[in-house]
């Protein structure tokens, strides 16, 4: 039942109920109180003609013996009398059971019966003696005079009292009307109060839910709506309950997610750390001996501690160039071990001057061909733009393509080229080597990998161009070749000038990871 | 044999030591090369030296003061102020390089050191230029 009347809706139905049946209260009641009070006038108005009718008859008998000589004056007179009292006796006879010809209604009233009674028995004393004195001779008539004058007193006098108690009645519908207006209004204030009432209460449910969910959205997220509100605004707080807890809820998984997240990134960094720490350790201790086998040994064979005969010159460069070989060995398999746990990270500039390495990708080049029938030509554009990039990474890139290209060519020509193209610079290793098979080409960037056209020469690695391939794409760049067997082939580089995606170090920044 | 420049090492690593010594005396001909194989040692006599160093190599992974506190140390003395300090190191990662710059050392040099290259590169470090000479 409670639950019923909590709805806006019965509440504003019931308001509007209780304004409709005051009005119609209040018209009901009107219209009473208007007909009460037009009836009222209306028997005032007929007890009133009783009451004048009364003193005419009296002066009209009077009149009637003045004229007793004029035979006319007497017929008509008398004719008068006999419609006055028809007239008297329909009015009486209308206060008492109501007249439909003259619109009356009979006296209800209680306490106006007993007077009618009267008036009634009185009235008809009088109408008696009048009859009696129209049929009586005209000499007998001025002796009855005394006595109907008299009896139309008595007539008057209850007609008067009946107009008074009639006027009485009068004043105490209209007072009762008036109490009943402001019965009425004061009812209206009340429904106005309640109906203020009620649509506060409603507004300021609607504005509660709206203050809850505004902190909800504030970030508050314990507000929880008040649901012992109106129904219609209940039902929703109900919902925006139901959502809050959602929401909190999966804010409270989100948490644990992020926490969780944060925990697994942090481990992971640990453990990156761990791998570089283990990385740098490995550098070191691997290449802290090769420093004194290859510096001890370039002691002995330039004759610094004495002299040396040629043969011994030569088998001491042989375990130099051995010990070189042993540390390209290590330098590659670092590289590759970083390149595999995620660990090389490039030290990226800004200011990269490609011509200078490509000269020491020559002078290298030169010396790596050593005496072999090779013409080294180069077509490198001689302005080429300032890098972004990892200058000793580019280096090792273009070194080792270089050293194949050394390494693997008998005789013949080869071209080293750079060009700017577009927001790129390409740089091209041609050779007149063996070639590669198309079918090998994927070959050739997989580690410790052979070619079908044999062994590796020069004994490499099998890990430079790997590592090439994975420095390349480190900067952005691309790495492909084209060969044809029997004729040569040639390795294409194409670096981005200034990659977006590479982040050049300054003092504070970190290094790019590859 | 000269005098000048006057090279201090701190170096763990005998034969490294070695190396660099006759490096310096023997192919340099430079006879004012001061050694040390720890910087235990390094500590309370560095502001002693005499002849003091016109340049000083410290090799990064020596115990128990490694070569960035001992850089700290010489950076906080006046008299090696335009002292050039050079890095030796044989694990060089990137991440490294970039400290050993932000440091504040002046130059960078890899091990195993090259004979060939390391008298020029001696003088372009004492000419004033900030070398980075990582390998091959």
């Amino acid at each position: 039942m409670m639950r019923f009347f909590k709805s806006m809706q019965v509440r504003l139905y019931v308001i509007f109920a209780l304004i409709t049946i005051l009005f119609a209260v209040m018209f009901v009641l009107n219209l009473q109180t208007f007909d009460s009070m037009e009836r009222a006038h209306d028997i005032l108005d007929v007890a009133g003609l009783q009451r004048s009718n009364a003193y005419l008859l009296a002066s009209l008998a009077r009149r009637l013996v003045a004229f007793n000589e004029d035979e006319a004056a007497q017929a008509s007179i008398t004719d008068l009398i006999e419609e006055t009292i028809a007239n008297s006796e329909q009015v009486e006879r209308s206060l008492r059971y109501g007249d439909e010809a003259l619109e009356v209604y009979p006296v209800e009233q209680p306490e106006l019966l007993p007077i009618l009674d009267n008036l009634d028995r009185e009235w008809i004393e009088y109408r008696g003696l009048l009859e009696t004195f129209i049929s009586a001779d005209s000499s007998e008539q001025p002796e009855l005079i005394e006595g109907i004058e008299t009896q139309s007193t008595v007539v008057f006098a209850y007609a008067e009292s009946l107009l008074e108690g009639l006027d009485t009645l009068q004043d105490q519908m209209f007072q009762a009307n008036r109490q009943l207006s402001i019965i009425t209004v004061t009812g209206g204030a009340l429904v106005l109060l309640i109906s203020t009432y009620v649509i506060i209460q409603s507004v300021n449910a609607i504005r509660q839910l709206h203050a809850t969910a505004q902190q909800f959205a504030y970030g508050n997220f314990e507000m929880r709506a008040d649901t012992n509100t109106v129904n219609e605004i209940a039902v929703v707080g109900e919902v925006f309950n139901g959502m809050a807890d959602n929401l909190n809820m999966i804010i409270g998984e989100l948490q644990v997610s992020v926490t969780e997240a944060r925990e697994a990134q942090q481990k992971a960094e640990r453990s990156d750390q761990v791998k570089s720490a283990f990385l740098a350790s490995m550098s070191h201790e691997l290449r802290t001996p090769l420093n004194s086998i290859i510096n001890f040994t370039k002691f002995v064979a330039k004759g610094t501690v004495g002299e040396v005969n040629e043969e011994q010159q030569n088998l001491l460069n042989e375990v130099i160039d051995s010990a070189k070989h042993l540390l390209g060995l290590i330098n590659d398999v670092l590289d590759m071990s970083k390149i595999e746990s995620g660990s090389l990270k490039l030290f990226v500039e800004d200011n990269v001057n490609l011509n200078t390495i490509l000269k020491s990708v020559v002078s290298n080049g030169k010396t790596l061909i050593g005496d072999k029938p090779i013409t080294l030509e180069s077509e490198i554009a001689p302005d080429l733009p300032p890098m972004r990039g990892d200058r000793q990474r580019i280096l090792q890139i273009l070194l080792n393509i270089m050293s194949n290209a050394a390494k693997f060519t008998e005789e013949g020509t080869i071209k080293i080229s750079a060009q700017p193209k577009g927001d790129e610079i390409q740089i091209a290793i041609q050779d007149t080597g063996p070639g590669i098979a198309a079918g090998d080409f994927d070959g050739v960037f997989q580690p410790f990998k052979q070619t079908t056209t044999g062994l590796r020469e020069g004994g490499g690695t099998g890990l430079g161009m790997p590592i090439s391939k994975n420095l390349v794409e480190a900067h952005f760049g691309r790495l492909w070749l084209e060969s044809t067997p029997g004729k040569g082939t040639t390795f294409f580089v194409a670096l981005p000038v200034r990659s977006e995606n590479l982040t050049p170090v300054n003092l504070t920044n970190e290094v790019v990871k590859v | 044999m000269s005098d000048y420049p006057v090279v201090l090492y701190v170096e763990d690593d005998s034969r490294s030591r070695r190396v660099m010594e006759m490096t310096l005396k023997r192919e340099m001909g430079l006879s004012n090369v001061i050694l040390f194989e720890d910087s235990t040692d390094f500590v309370p006599n560095v502001r002693t030296l005499t002849p003091k160093p016109d340049v000083i190599f410290l090799d990064i992974h020596v115990k128990p003061y490694d070569g960035f506190e001992m850089l700290h140390f010489l950076r906080g003395m006046p008299e090696y102020n335009g002292t050039p300090i050079v890095a030796l190191t044989a694990s060089v990662m990137n991440e490294e390089v970039q400290r050993l710059r932000e440091a504040g050392f002046h130059s960078i040099i890899g091990k195993p050191v090259d004979l060939d290259t390391f008298p020029d590169l001696l003088q372009r470090i004492l000419d004033g230029e900030s070398v980075w000479h990582i390998n091959d």
